[in-house]
């Protein structure tokens, strides 16, 4: 991991019309990405975690501009100079999306069932024209190696393949073109728990062999909290907390991640924990509360955040550490272990 | 006889006939659930832990699946009991017992809420097929029993269809037309994977709460170990149709003996805790397919000549625990003599 900042988005926006009536008359906006700005260093995991409908999903892919954002800019580093994403010309967003590969929650629906895993996995080379044939066949009985399948199998097609194996095709193909991001949306969510242990960990030992950057968008906490150096937490489109993963896990500086930390089942049936939970469910995108949106729902919220909106700020005695809530200095909020106790005399 | 007994099941097979041969989705299935009591069910996915609760309340998908073995015995509040594995799965003694005595909650909320009749419509139904009540008295009770699983206004919400609500309030929804006719068991399959962390934890929190004042069983199924360490008394870790090992949960976490539990356990992040995942090699074997002997052999790294061979006998250890593993064997004779 270096310092350098691999990726730097800015007043990042998405927002999905509502339609309605015969003339299709724009009638409101879903705002599923609003404002978000946030870097990624090279090398490192970033965590994006959320309640569904926050915008994590949303983020990543407009990150590959799989989505075109309706605003903001996303400047990604190349032959160590800035290029926006967004306002890249055809043949360089080409050249950047080697660069950025992403690896997807469902590994059944994510391969085409009609391809041989060799042709899956040639396919973003053939696409930018690296090699020949041969070489490609190589390149891909040394991935297939790589990611702990074997090179005979390359010959086979999906259905043939376990959802943990399908998974690690999932990885070779993001891998084929050695880039410096991978976006992950939730890769292991779909995995049986002792599957799921493996493709982390492979996850990890990639990393440190290639070196290049995850953005690791996952509901799981304990998974993010072992995979990231830095999380992000999404609240209705917005980031709520920006920080190392300790940090934010033992050391949160925003009632909507210490909710989240509370909502973490226990596990351990040795330990109690005290439960900070959240009234109500997320509200719609379409229609978001005024001021600081988690009002409705936060057990500190004061007249202040009915009207006027908090700022991402970075904190004042920590470096590297943003949160938008009106008291995020004054809160005394707890973290994970401060939560969870062992139960004496158990 | 034990009086607190309220469901026995005993070596209860249940297969599926497909094209490619027998499945053997649960094979050789044996516990007890006590009144009251929670009893979790873990394993990953084709374990045949879905299956099993199928099972008890005679709904395994038709035609292919069929019990085709074992007994589940029901016992009544009256201390009377019935074999429901000799009821007709479209008799009406078994329609009296689902839903009253044992009723269910799925993974999946929206698909197992009816899209065009009010969820006010679909708790009355079930509330005036088991109990003697008229449509304003059934109405009543559907409001009472919204108004218990936490739904704000629910004079008003008992008139809405199912889009209309969130995923946790359709949960909440399930979760109120189960316990309408308060049943004694209440079955619930993965109630909280599709909901977000802070919405399961509002489950959780509401099923241990209604159970403490209704007093039911929950028998509750969940690939989430750390969902089974906060809501259960006793576990059973299912592996490939089969129990491999039973224990008190504070065991399961503490002083667990299958090597298919502990990997269990190693192959989860947990946090504060920078370690290594240790996973369990290989993956999950097909029912099509099952390997011969222990069926955990191939991926078990403790596995020993005789595992590849031999079936393993489920042994009695001290403490309560059941174990299904050859490695148990010697200590067992240890603790006969």
């Amino acid at each position: 991991m270096s310092d350098e900042i691999l990726l730097k988005v800015d007043n990042l926006k998405k927002y999905f019309p509502i339609k309605k009536g015969v003339f299709k008359k724009v009638v409101g906006h879903v705002k599923a990405v609003d404002d978000v700005s946030f870097y990624i260093k090279e090398g490192e995991t970033l965590g994006l975690v959320g309640e569904s409908g926050c915008g994590k999903s949303t983020t990543g892919r407009c990150l590959l501009k799989l989505i075109e954002p309706t605003e903001g800019s996303i400047k990604f580093k190349r032959n160590d100079k800035y290029v926006d994403i967004l306002k890249a010309e055809k043949d360089q967003l080409k050249e950047i999306r080697k660069d950025i590969q992403i690896i997807f929650q469902d590994p059944f629906s994510s391969l085409d069932s009609r391809m041989s895993v060799r042709d899956i996995i040639a396919e973003p080379l053939w696409i930018n024209k690296v090699g020949n044939r041969d070489t490609q066949t190589e390149m891909v009985r040394e991935l297939l190696e790589k990611v702990g399948l074997n090179g005979y199998q390359m010959n086979r097609y999906p259905h043939e393949f376990s959802g943990g194996q399908r998974q690690r095709i999932g990885i070779a193909r993001a891998l084929a073109l050695n880039p410096k991001l991978i976006v992950c949306d939730e890769p292991v969510s779909a995995l049986d728990v002792s599957v799921q242990a493996q493709v982390i960990n492979l996850m990890m030992d990639l990393q440190e062999e290639y070196g290049f950057a995850y953005i690791f968008i996952a509901h799981d906490l304990s998974v993010v909290e072992h995979i990231s150096d830095r999380v992000m937490v999404m609240y209705l489109g917005k980031i709520a907390e920006a920080a190392d993963t300790e940090s934010i896990f033992q050391k949160p500086r925003h009632p909507y991640t210490e909710a989240l930390l509370g909502s973490i089942p226990v596990g351990d049936p040795r330990s109690d924990k005290s439960r900070i939970t959240f009234g109500g469910s997320v509200p719609s995108p379409a229609n978001p509360p005024s001021g600081c949106n988690l009002h409705p729902r936060c057990r500190y919220a004061k007249e202040i955040c009915q009207q006027e909106e908090p700022i991402l700020k970075e904190m004042l005695d920590e470096q590297d550490r943003f949160a938008s809530c009106h008291f995020r200095e004054e809160l005394k909020l707890s973290g994970y272990s401060d939560l969870k106790r062992k139960v004496q005399g158990l | 006889m034990d009086n607190n007994k309220l469901l026995e099941v005993k070596d209860l097979q249940t297969y599926f006939y497909t094209e490619e041969g027998i499945v053997k989705a649960v094979d050789g299935v044996s516990f007890n659930i006590e009144q009251g009591e929670t009893l979790g069910v873990v394993g990953e996915s084709g374990c045949g832990k879905s299956i099993t609760s199928l099972s008890l309340i005679q709904l395994v998908p038709k035609p292919r699946g069929k019990i085709v073995g074992g007994d589940i015995t029901y016992y009544f509040k009256n201390n009377k009991s019935v074999k429901i594995t000799e009821l007709s799965p479209h008799g009406e003694k078994i329609r009296k017992i689902r839903g009253k005595e044992i009723a269910m909650i799925f993974q999946e909320p929206m698909t197992s809420l009816n899209p065009v009749y009010t969820i006010g419509e679909q708790i009355m139904e079930a509330v005036r097929l088991h109990q003697d009540k008229d449509k304003n008295e059934a109405r009543e009770r559907a409001i009472e029993m919204l108004n218990l699983v936490g739904i704000a206004a629910p004079t008003q919400r008992v008139d809405e269809y199912p889009h209309q609500l969130s995923g946790g309030m359709r949960q909440r929804v399930m979760i109120a037309m189960a316990l309408s006719c308060d049943p004694s068991l209440l079955i619930a399959d993965e109630p909280t994977t599709a909901l977000d962390v802070t919405i399961e934890a509002q489950i959780l929190d509401l099923m241990k709460e209604l159970q403490e004042k209704m007093n039911m069983a929950i028998m509750f199924i969940t690939h989430d170990l750390e969902v089974i360490g906060e809501m259960s008394d006793r576990v059973m870790v299912m592996y490939a149709g089969k129990i491999v090992g039973r224990a008190t949960v504070d065991d399961i976490f503490y002083n667990n003996k299958h090597p298919y539990t502990r990997g269990l356990l190693n192959s989860i992040p947990q946090i504060g805790r920078k370690k290594r995942l240790i996973p369990i090699d290989g993956s999950v074997p097909s029912l099509r397919n099952l390997p011969g002997g222990c069926y955990f052999a191939p991926r078990c790294p403790e596995a020993m000549e005789i595992c590849t061979r031999q079936e393993p006998p489920t042994f009695d250890l001290e403490d309560d625990q059941e174990v299904k593993c050859w490695l148990y064997q010697q200590k067992e004779v240890a603790s006969n003599e």
